[in-house]
């Protein structure tokens, strides 16, 4: 192959540049060149330096860009990963996404180095290894990547989040079970306030879960308003997101016959409550039309015919005009994109003649146009042509016909017979020409020609005649070759079998039958039957034909004779001749001249199917619009930030003002503040707007109380959106799940978003009070979030937090009272919740004072913090007494993470410093479940998930749990038999802990299962350590 | 979305591919080729295989395919394709087969920065510029020295701002802003000389170099003159609705700030006439070709560049012809006739007369040549537009400002 060859001339120069390392033993000429040089990359990659490993890579990544294998370098690039130079790690980030799926086992070497890279402080670096992670497509680590994309959902950075958005497709693509999860995920990310994450995200949206439009409901209109600020790419998916929902939620603006109506602000007619003169166009729909109409004058034409196409098929059809014109703009752009619009605007131009009708010059062709534009052009025109404008495209076609390029030609012939038949008064012009081309010199434009005269007269148009005798004057001038012949002798056959002159020219030919082509000769038989039918004085030449055909070469004229004979010399007690006017002179339909792009009108304007006019992988039609306008209630109700109550004073607050602030939205136009003023926000806004607002808001409020009872899907929405405003740390699917659990009457709900400070710290205890054994947790259910997705499981068998199973009573010495002179501090983990969030270990410390003295203003002074852990300080002790000791909580959430805590403590004594590390099982919180749900969970958390390990065999079931107890806080499922379940919860990512011990003959197999897999191996060393202790 | 990206020379080797979701072997390729080898200049932007979908693009003689398995808007590919070569052009000067091999390396990074998963990451070319530097002889000794990289470790602040397109930090002792006002006149001359179909397609490129975040307003004397516009992202487009100005922050270095169409309904000034005379069969196997060229409606100024190009009827053997300005030549096999006059100084008007072979026997009734017109006009935007005034605020330096103005022929044809 060639291109081999010329790859590897270029690798020899790179090879020339390189400068080897002296200890180079590989200079021998005996070694393969491949292997030699492969070798000789290893060892550069081993090597210490920099700048040879850049260089080592760079002419890997060669390799690879050529397409060549460079998989066995595998394990000395892999080890680079941990490389300082940025460059380095970036190409060998390349490699790795390239090989990882064809060396699994290696690749997992890799993973942790991302792991640790996903906290770093720096953005890019954390969003690099979200994406290289995310792109290795190795099935064993998809509950990391789960994680990872979990946590970076929720990320700081914008930048972080857009590459979790992007990062979702790709685990979907890994592991397809994943979806609900990542379906909760992406509904989140639907909903961020930053333009870069929200393109991405519905591009996953699109890629996921497509069809799932009930998650655009809630940021429907954000989404509308942030359109201007997204980056091309992403309003270029965004709006065919939006298209489809447009389609499936507002009804046709076409089916009214209200043209004027649309402009008008659409709240006068609502206030009034005239339900007759309701607007044609939806409120909601007009707001995105708003939004994305500036975007037709993109730079981008993928963009704009996004636009075009939500016009076209959602908008109402007298706003079209401008899409046309950007349509006709892009015309400009290169041949590529040039092919696409045109192809567009050939189907568009069947439905919407009128559209493009101004247009018509700019689709004259020129001879510089590649093939397939000019064939395209054609087609258009064709379509456009008029009674008015046909003139001019006529003229234009006679230039096209003496083209040098012979499809061209052979299509513009086509394109006059259609519009023949097209444009009535142009058939007599058109048929003219094309009688003009019959005679023209080249045969294969005489051919085309003579088909579709054929094809026009078969229309049974006026001028047949002429078209006879012309074609009976070429017949006899022997000038048309075998398959033109055949069409003239058909077209004579056809309309002219009572022409006078047709007898003659049936002379003419039989004449010299045997030397006519196969083709002419059928048509000459029946031409002579049809003869000899309607001028009985032809018989005998028919006869004579029948004769000549009887002894031909060809079986088909035989046959054909033989067929044809029966009618023209009746037998006895023959039914045929009878019927013979009726076969061979019936009245035959008009043919129907159809346009090429008829059936591509079926497909999205714009899209991959229309273009190849079939439906290509993947491709979702656009549903067929409702009758009325669906789920309009949960566009405006489920706006998070709009308490429903408390109308008037919240105003201020709502939702939209931010997109808005950022000079966006739509809202700056005069007009459209009242028309989408649910969510315009403007001060300025006059109160007599306000006022009509109102009513409409209202009536919505009232539709989400009354839904939620008997709605299950608004009452979802409703529910989320109230845990969103007060809880905003519990996930999506939570919400699902509780509203499973633990149905709340709206009336509370509706209590305690008016007290919302009150109802915070009443949450808060909630938790406790759920997590306290004396307790029942009712109502704990409510805002303790489980992670678990919703899956068709009753309320039997949902995961409630419980209180410890056994709280520890051993104190550990935190600070020595050598070291501080005299103030002791140790610690006591307390296994409740702590009150400030829920993702903190309270943990309970004691300060003694071993001095004489007073110690005063006990209190924590500096904290060593990394990544999202946090410390919540004790309450200051102002003063302690000489030899008294007193307690203090300080919560701490350790991001599910066994690294020590730092922090200093500061009195009056002065500053020591205090460490806490965490044992593992100290991290969870108890929770319990049904044994099956148990069962169910753990099955979800094989793989590398699962940790197992042998431990000691203790006597009774009592003291595993004892043990078990001691070291974790988890909750027993079941405490007896043979094998012991144990759940738990980590307390910061929310992460189910399973744990199971199996009694077997000799010992006891302990296994841990959790997302998190230095948690379950460290949980399940731990538990088997403390069995083994006596 | 795009699943790989294939860059094919001329002679049909894939010279770099680039796998962004799973491994597609580079024999799908063979689709395009198949189709390219059957008509080398008209391949159809979207080929469909049996298990693929190809969509390419051919610029700078090669071929950027792009493989995908579903559904994608052809355009959203295309478009990228277009972007991608932008880019390599805006790195390297040019996009060639030769300076992609030389920088596989950074065009690598590029594309992994490009696209992730295939879909487009960033794309604006402040935003990669600062995070993979454009290779050059000083850089490249630098690094060797100080052991840095082309690679930047920290996000661009492009990125999270609400201006993505402008790199921060700008700085520059002289401080200049150029705007070239370029139209180009597509138009369709009929045998008779007379105007079939004439548009106008203007452009507003710019090289801005302004030190840190400069606010412009770009006024015109004639604003409603556009039909239709498309402006870079970087333009406000509620102003320019309401008040028909440009006011933006622009992003650093070259970029197209805005183009425009001036349609079929105006009246477009025709700067340039050809009078030509072709016949074939004069006598014998000779024919006769006369062509005149000269000014029409240029408002004073002098026509520049001007050349001919003059695709032959097939028949056509050779022509031995005398022009009393400029140069012609002539290729027997694709028949096309150049004829490069330069510039047209009156009162002397350019003329080329000769005779031309006809191949014996042919047929010459039907054939119709034309002429592809290429001129320049400096100084003149054929339109009428001007600029009126540069304004600068958000900066307290005075900077340098410059407007030129250039039409030029786009696609300028002449039937004979």
């Amino acid at each position: 192959m060639t291109s081999t060859t010329t790859s590897y001339n270029n690798d020899k120069v790179v090879q020339g540049e390189v400068e080897y390392p002296a200890s180079d033993p590989a200079s021998g000429a005996f070694f393969q060149p491949d292997y030699k040089k492969n070798e000789d990359l290893k060892m550069m990659l081993d090597g210490s330096k920099d700048s040879l490993k850049l260089e080592a890579m760079k002419r890997i990544i060669g390799m690879i860009a050529k397409g060549r294998d460079a998989s066995d370098l595998f394990p000395a690039v892999v080890k680079n990963v941990v490389s300082k130079n940025i460059e380095v790690k970036k190409l060998v980030y390349v490699y790795l996404v390239r090989y990882a799926e064809e060396q699994q086992d290696l690749a997992l070497l890799s993973i942790s180095t991302f792991q640790r890279a996903l906290k770093d402080p720096n953005q890019l670096i954390r969003a690099s290894a979200l994406r290289v992670l995310s792109s290795i497509r190795v099935p064993m680590i998809v509950p990391i990547v789960m994680l990872a994309i979990k946590d970076s959902a929720s990320d700081m950075s914008p930048y972080v989040r857009k590459t979790a958005a992007h990062a979702i497709p790709k685990l979907y693509s890994l592991d397809p079970d994943q979806k609900e999860e990542l379906v909760a995920i992406i509904d989140k990310l639907l909903s961020d306030k930053a333009p870069l994450v929200v393109g991405s995200a519905a591009m996953a949206f699109t890629e996921v879960c497509g069809d799932r439009m009930s998650l655009i409901h809630r940021s429907y209109r954000k989404l509308c308003s942030l359109l201007a600020d997204v980056d091309e790419w992403g309003q270029l998916t965004l709006l065919n997101v939006l298209t489809v929902y447009a389609k499936t939620h507002f009804p046709n603006p076409n089916n009214d016959s209200y043209s004027s109506e649309s402009e008008k602000p659409f709240y006068e007619s609502d206030s009034s409550g005239d339900k007759d003169s309701a607007p044609a166009v939806d409120p909601d729909l007009r707001l995105l039309l708003r939004a994305a109409k500036p975007l037709l004058q993109s730079r981008n034409a993928g963009v704009v015919m996004a636009v075009a196409q939500l016009f076209y098929h959602c908008g109402p059809v007298q706003e079209l005009p401008p899409v046309a014109k950007a349509m006709i703009r892009l015309l400009r752009a290169p041949i590529e994109v040039q092919s696409v619009v045109l192809n567009s605007i050939a189907s568009l131009t069947v439905t919407r003649r009128s559209l493009f009708e101004p247009f018509l010059k700019s689709f004259f062709v020129r001879n510089s146009d590649p093939t397939h534009i000019k064939l395209l052009k054609l087609e258009i025109l064709t379509n456009l042509a008029t009674e008015a404008s046909a003139p001019v495209v006529l003229r234009e076609y006679q230039t096209y016909v003496t083209s040098n390029d012979k499809a061209f030609v052979a299509a513009t012939i086509q394109a006059i017979g259609r519009l023949a038949v097209a444009i009535h008064t142009e058939t007599e012009t058109c048929l003219n020409g094309l009688l003009h081309l019959l005679s023209s010199k080249d045969e294969w434009v005489v051919c085309e020609a003579v088909v579709v005269v054929k094809r026009v007269v078969g229309g049974g148009a006026a001028s047949a005649r002429a078209a006879v005798s012309r074609a009976a004057k070429l017949l006899r001038a022997d000038r048309l070759a075998g398959s033109a012949r055949a069409a003239a002798v058909w077209l004579v056959a056809e309309h002219g079998a009572s022409h006078p002159r047709a007898a003659a020219i049936l002379a003419h030919m039989v004449a010299a039958f045997a030397d006519q082509d196969e083709l002419v000769k059928l048509q000459l038989l029946s031409l002579a039957v049809k003869l000899s039918l309607t001028q009985p004085d032809t018989l005998p030449m028919c006869r004579y034909a029948l004769a000549l055909a009887r002894y031909d070469a060809s079986y088909d004229v035989r046959d054909r004779a033989r067929l044809l004979r029966r009618f023209v010399e009746p037998e006895r007690g023959s039914q045929l001749a009878r019927y013979a006017k009726h076969i061979f002179c019936p009245d035959k339909p008009k043919p129907t001249v159809h346009c090429n792009y008829k059936e591509r009108d079926q497909y999205t304007v714009g899209s991959l199917s229309q273009y190849i006019g079939s439906a290509a992988v993947g491709y979702r039609p656009l549903p067929s619009s409702p009758r009325e306008t669906i789920a309009a209630d949960l566009r405006e109700t489920v706006t998070p930030a709009v308490a429903p109550v408390a109308e008037d004073g919240q105003k201020n607050k709502s939702f939209y003002s931010e997109p808005d602030s950022d000079g966006s939205g739509s809202s700056s136009s005069g007009s459209s503040d009242s028309s989408s003023s649910e969510e315009s926000s403007d001060e300025e806004e006059s109160n007599e707007v306000e006022k009509k607002e109102e009513k409409p808001k209202e009536s919505n409020s009232y539709k989400s109380s009354n839904s939620g009872t008997t709605d299950t899907e608004s009452d979802s929405e409703s529910s989320s959106a109230e845990s969103e405003s007060d809880n905003s740390d519990s996930s999506e699917d939570d919400k699902k799940e509780e509203q499973k659990e633990t149905p709340i009457p709206e009336s509370e709900v509706k209590d305690k978003k008016n007290e919302k400070s009150n109802l915070e710290l009443l949450l808060e205890l909630d938790e406790v009070a759920s997590s306290l054994p004396t307790m029942t947790p009712t109502c704990g259910g409510f805002l303790s979030p489980p992670t678990v997705p919703p899956s068709g499981i009753g309320d039997v068998d949902s995961i409630t937090p419980v209180g410890p199973a056994l709280v520890p009573s051993t104190q550990t010495e935190v600070v020595a009272r050598v070291t501080s002179r005299g103030l002791a501090v140790s610690r006591r983990w307390s296994r409740a919740p702590h009150l400030y969030s829920h993702k903190m270990c309270a943990i309970e410390l004691t300060f003694t004072n071993h001095t004489p003295d007073d110690i005063e203003n006990i209190r924590v002074n500096k904290k060593l913090l990394t990544g999202s852990r946090a410390i919540h300080e004790f309450a200051v002790i102002p003063r302690l007494g000489g030899g008294a000791s007193m307690t203090g909580t300080l919560g701490v959430d350790f991001a599910d993470s066994i690294q020590p805590i730092e922090f200093t403590i500061i009195s009056s004594l002065g500053e020591v410093s205090a460490s806490i590390t965490p044992p593992v099982g100290e991290l969870m919180r108890a929770v319990t479940m049904s044994q099956t749900r148990w069962d169910q969970e753990q099955k979800g958390l094989r793989g590398m998930t699962e940790c197992n390990k042998q431990a000691v065999k203790l006597k009774d079931e009592q003291t595993i749990c004892k043990r078990v107890f001691e070291t974790a806080n988890v909750a027993a499922i079941t405490d007896t038999g043979d094998f012991l379940r144990f759940a738990g919860r980590m307390m910061s990512s929310q992460d189910l802990v399973l744990l199971c011990v199996k009694i077997e003959e000799a010992c006891c197999m302990v296994t841990a299962n959790c997302s998190n897999m230095a948690i379950a191996s460290l949980l399940a060393n731990q538990i088997a350590q403390a069995f083994a202790r006596d | 979305m795009i699943h790989s990206l294939f860059i094919i020379n001329p002679s049909g080797d894939v010279f770099l591919e680039k796998h962004w979701r799973s491994v597609i072997p580079r024999s799908v390729c063979d689709y395009y080729l198949e189709a390219q080898r059957a008509s080398p200049n008209d391949v159809p932007p979207v080929l469909a295989a049996p298990h693929h979908y190809l969509i390419s693009i051919q610029r700078g003689g090669v071929a950027l395919v792009a493989v995908t398995k579903q559904e994608v808007a052809p355009l959203f590919v295309i478009e990228f394709l277009h972007r991608v070569v932008d880019t390599f052009q805006d790195y390297f000067s040019d996009c060639t087969e030769t300076i992609i091999k030389e920088n596989y390396v950074v065009v690598y990074e590029l594309l992994d920065e490009m696209l992730d998963n295939g879909f487009p990451l960033a794309t604006e070319s402040n935003i990669l510029k600062e995070l993979i530097k454009p290779p050059n002889i000083l850089r490249t000794i630098a690094n060797t020295v100080t052991g840095k990289s082309n690679v930047s470790s920290i996000l661009p602040s492009g990125q999270l701002s609400n201006v993505p397109w402008r790199r921060s930090g700008v700085k520059y002792a002289n401080n200049e802003a150029y705007f070239d006002v370029i139209e180009e006149v597509d138009a369709i001359i009929d045998k008779s000389g007379a105007t079939v179909s004439a548009e106008i397609q203007g452009y507003i490129d710019c090289f801005i170099k302004l030190s840190g975040m400069p606010d412009l307003t770009l006024t015109f004397v004639n604003p409603r003159l556009f039909d239709d516009v498309s402006f870079h992202p970087c333009v406000r487009f509620k102003r320019w609705e309401s008040e028909r100005i440009l006011s933006f922050i622009p992003p650093d270095g070259s970029f197209r700030l805005m183009s425009y169409h001036i349609g079929s309904q105006s009246v477009v000034a025709i700067p340039i006439y050809v009078r030509h005379n072709l016949t074939l069969r004069n006598n014998g196997d000779q024919g006769r070709l006369d062509l005149t060229v000269g000014p029409k409606q240029t408002m004073g100024r002098t026509l520049e560049n001007v050349a001919l190009e003059i695709c032959m009827p097939k028949c056509v053997l050779n022509c031995s012809l005398t022009a009393n300005q400029g140069k012609y030549s002539y290729d027997p096999v694709s028949k096309v006739l150049l004829w490069d006059i330069g510039r047209i100084d009156l009162p002397k008007l350019p003329n080329i007369r000769g005779s031309v072979s006809v191949a014996s026997g042919a047929d010459t009734s039907g054939a119709n040549p034309s002429i592809n017109v290429h001129f320049t006009i400096p100084q003149l935007a054929v339109s009428g537009l001007r600029v009126s005034r540069l304004d600068m605020y958000g900066a307290k330096y005075k900077p340098f400002k410059g407007v030129k103005y250039v039409t030029k022929a786009g696609k300028f044809h002449v039937r004979m």
